[in-house]
């Protein structure tokens, strides 16, 4: 069996996925919201809306599109943040939606689950994390 | 609140054996305590100290734990990110009400709502809390999501 251990211990109350409060902050300005943690996602990506309250020039950004399970292309653009969760600090490339309307902010593998360990019950609605150095 | 000898021994090395994060945080803890009130000055601070411990394991069994060597971080003006539990609470239990709306949150106090995720926004700047919690909700009739 391996021997896992975590810094952090975190019992989510959401029904709908696993919902982690979080700050993220960039250029001095900072938002207190949400993202859900998607193993299935390749990158962090956040609401157009959540760019404008950071300030954020959106699509000054680096241009990505991705592509969702239901098809088509969904336009992106990255830019560095800071994202902070349950006492951890990640410094990472979150990329706000071209268009307003994205109804959660995602948690992905890139710039977040990459940099973290990562343990889930969701049986008994609990996430464990430790932030790799 | 009378103590004895050992009783304040006791509270002493309960604090000293703590990790250096949550010493961090029970020192954070009296400080707060001593800012906000100067009667406070009158009291013994071992009391002081064994009443600021009885609320950190409160607060920590309430959230996360945090990690080793994580500090608490701090905004550029030095102050501790606001507590999400009551915020995260809040959501779990009004979602049905405001589906579709962006609602902001100062803990469980809804400042603002609205379909306008900017108009929510700038009436929370404008509330003037720190740090609020700015949310979209699902309406409730949302399909299961999936990107």
């Amino acid at each position: 069996m391996p021997d896992l251990s975590f810094d952090v211990t975190h019992i989510y109350t959401s029904t709908d996925g696993i919902k982690i409060p979080l700050v993220i902050s960039f250029g001095g300005k900072e938002v207190q919201t949400s993202g859900y943690a998607d193993c299935g996602a390749e990158a962090c990506i956040f609401s157009n809306e959540i760019g404008q309250m950071l300030g954020i020039d959106v699509e000054a950004g680096e241009p990505k599109s991705f592509g969702p399970a239901s098809g088509g292309t969904f336009e992106t653009y990255g830019h560095l943040v800071i994202i902070e969760f349950l006492g951890i600090t990640l410094e990472s490339i979150v990329f706000f939606a071209k268009y307003p309307g994205l109804r959660r902010n995602l948690l992905g593998r890139s710039g977040w689950l990459s940099k973290l360990r990562f343990g889930l019950v969701d049986y008994d609605s609990t996430v464990f994390l430790s932030r790799l150095t | 609140m009378a103590q004895t000898q050992s009783s304040h021994n006791g509270v002493l090395q309960q604090a000293l054996d703590l990790p250096n994060e949550q010493k961090a945080l029970l020192l954070e803890e009296i400080l707060q305590q001593e800012l906000g009130s100067s009667a406070e000055n009158n009291r013994p601070f071992l009391e002081k100290l064994d009443e600021a411990l009885t609320r950190l394991e409160a607060r920590i069994q309430s959230r996360a734990t945090a990690p080793e060597g994580a500090v608490f971080v701090q905004h550029s003006g030095s102050r501790q990110r606001p507590d999400p539990a009551p915020a995260m609470e809040w959501l779990r239990l009004h979602s049905r009400e405001y589906g579709g709306e962006w609602v902001a949150l100062d803990g469980g106090r809804l400042i603002a709502h609205g379909p306008d995720a900017m108009e929510v926004y700038a009436a929370a700047e404008a509330d003037g809390a720190y740090l609020p919690m700015i949310d979209y909700i699902e309406p409730a009739d949302a399909l299961p999501f999936i990107f």
